[in-house]
């Protein structure tokens, strides 16, 4: 194949790609960051899409993405804190900005408690509960997408839902330890 | 709680569900953004997908780290401690790993002049806060991960050399809630101006060496 003609044959491949991705990347990112840098995550996972698409495995280029995305936003993350430490600095009188996440952004007002369970979450199980509910991956995707085996992924999935079920129960019935029924035991 | 019926609870708190309109990838803006894209240059690449991906291959860098290891004895101004050692917590929030700076009196002293050129091959390259200093340790709480061989992580230690006098970073001193520029090469830190405090020329340099 002519240089021209697997130029044209990548072309093609990323523009199939694309079709599949750059929706639901918008919504990632605009689930974890304001738009501004949400355009730029995505663009930033595109450019890599772009670059490493030989590598990437037919019919994985939505959570691979999300890998390369999810990283994206760690840099951003990391610049975001270090921003509002200067800020904070430069205002003492103002307290700094609390992180905020994108559960509690949430508009819907329904299921209060859950929400304010899973914002109570370790930042690695939000990560895999929200991967699951609003991506919509399997344990098989997310694998892909936090470079994980899936055996992995599913256990560590498993394990994110017990805790979520468990902050929601203790915010539901606030007893103290050793109170804990038979409901907090069918989950399992 | 069972399953189905949890993820349909969390789907209600999803903020941009699929009724919420974005770019569709049609769009003029989208097309805009797809074929600049596509006439960036290509970089063929072998590295596993889960791999940096802003950064160059595993490869290139293995490749990039042998040509300063045999430069690095007249370009660092020390290397002494080897080893990369990566510890995260059990929730993954606060992953941390350490680097060295080496003892200045048993090591080499001589320097190349900094070169942007040079700089782009060093395999580990950030930006970070100092957080906090002991007698052993500055703590860097890491903004921008530049290069890494290893995990992208929250917080480097950064070990200082036994019987120190004073905390410096290549004849800078090192100063809770100052940011620096730091570079590493096998576990140690870089010094001959390829590390310091963040000023914007060094910004630029580094800026200019790792966008690729």
């Amino acid at each position: 194949m002519s240089s021209g003609e697997e130029n044209e044959s990548r072309r093609e491949r990323f523009e199939r790609a694309a079709v599949v991705v750059y929706e639901p990347l918008q919504r990632f990112a605009k689930r974890r960051v304001a738009d501004a840098v949400a355009d730029d995550v995505v663009a930033d996972t595109l450019l890599v899409l772009w670059r490493r698409l030989d590598e990437v495995v037919e019919g994985d280029e939505l959570a691979w993405c999300y890998g390369v995305a999810r990283r994206s936003l760690a840099n951003h993350h990391r610049s975001a804190v270090r921003s509002r430490r200067l800020f904070a600095r430069l205002s003492s009188t103002t307290p700094p900005a609390t992180l905020v996440t994108a559960a509690a952004d949430a508009t819907v007002a329904s299921d209060h408690d859950l929400r304010v369970a899973l914002a109570g979450l370790a930042a690695g199980d939000r990560e895999l509960l929200t991967l699951w509910a609003w991506e919509g991956l399997e344990a098989r995707d997310i694998a892909v997408a936090l470079d994980i085996t899936a055996n992995a992924a599913a256990i560590r999935l498993h394990r994110a839902k017990q805790r979520l079920r468990q902050q929601h129960d203790r915010r539901k019935d606030p007893r103290p330890a050793g109170h804990s029924t038979a409901r907090h035991m069918e989950h399992e | 709680m069972m399953d189905d019926d949890l993820r349909r609870r969390l789907e209600q708190l999803d903020p941009m569900p699929s009724r919420v309109p974005v770019d569709a990838v049609g769009s003029v803006r989208a097309r805009a953004v797809l074929e600049e894209i596509m006439t960036t240059p290509t970089n063929t690449r072998s590295a596993a997908p889960g791999e940096r991906d802003m950064t160059p291959s595993a490869q290139v860098r293995r490749r990039r780290r042998g040509a300063i290891l045999v430069g690095g004895a007249a370009a660092a101004a020390a290397v002494a401690i080897a080893g990369t050692v990566v510890v995260r917590n059990d929730d993954e929030t606060s992953s941390r790993q350490s680097l060295a700076i080496a003892d200045a009196g048993t090591t080499m002293s001589s320097c190349v002049p900094f070169d942007v050129n040079f700089l782009a091959d060093m395999p580990v390259a950030f930006a970070g806060t100092v957080t906090e200093i002991t007698s052993t340790t500055a703590t860097l709480q890491v903004d921008h991960w530049y290069r890494t061989d290893s995990d992208e992580t929250d917080l480097v230690d950064v070990a200082l050399p036994a019987g120190n006098t004073s905390v410096a970073l290549d004849g800078v001193e090192l100063v809770t809630g100052q940011r620096y520029l730091v570079t590493a090469t096998s576990g140690t830190v870089n010094g001959c101006g390829f590390s310091g405090a963040a000023t914007p020329e060094l910004e630029t340099a580094f800026d200019a060496a790792f966008s690729g």
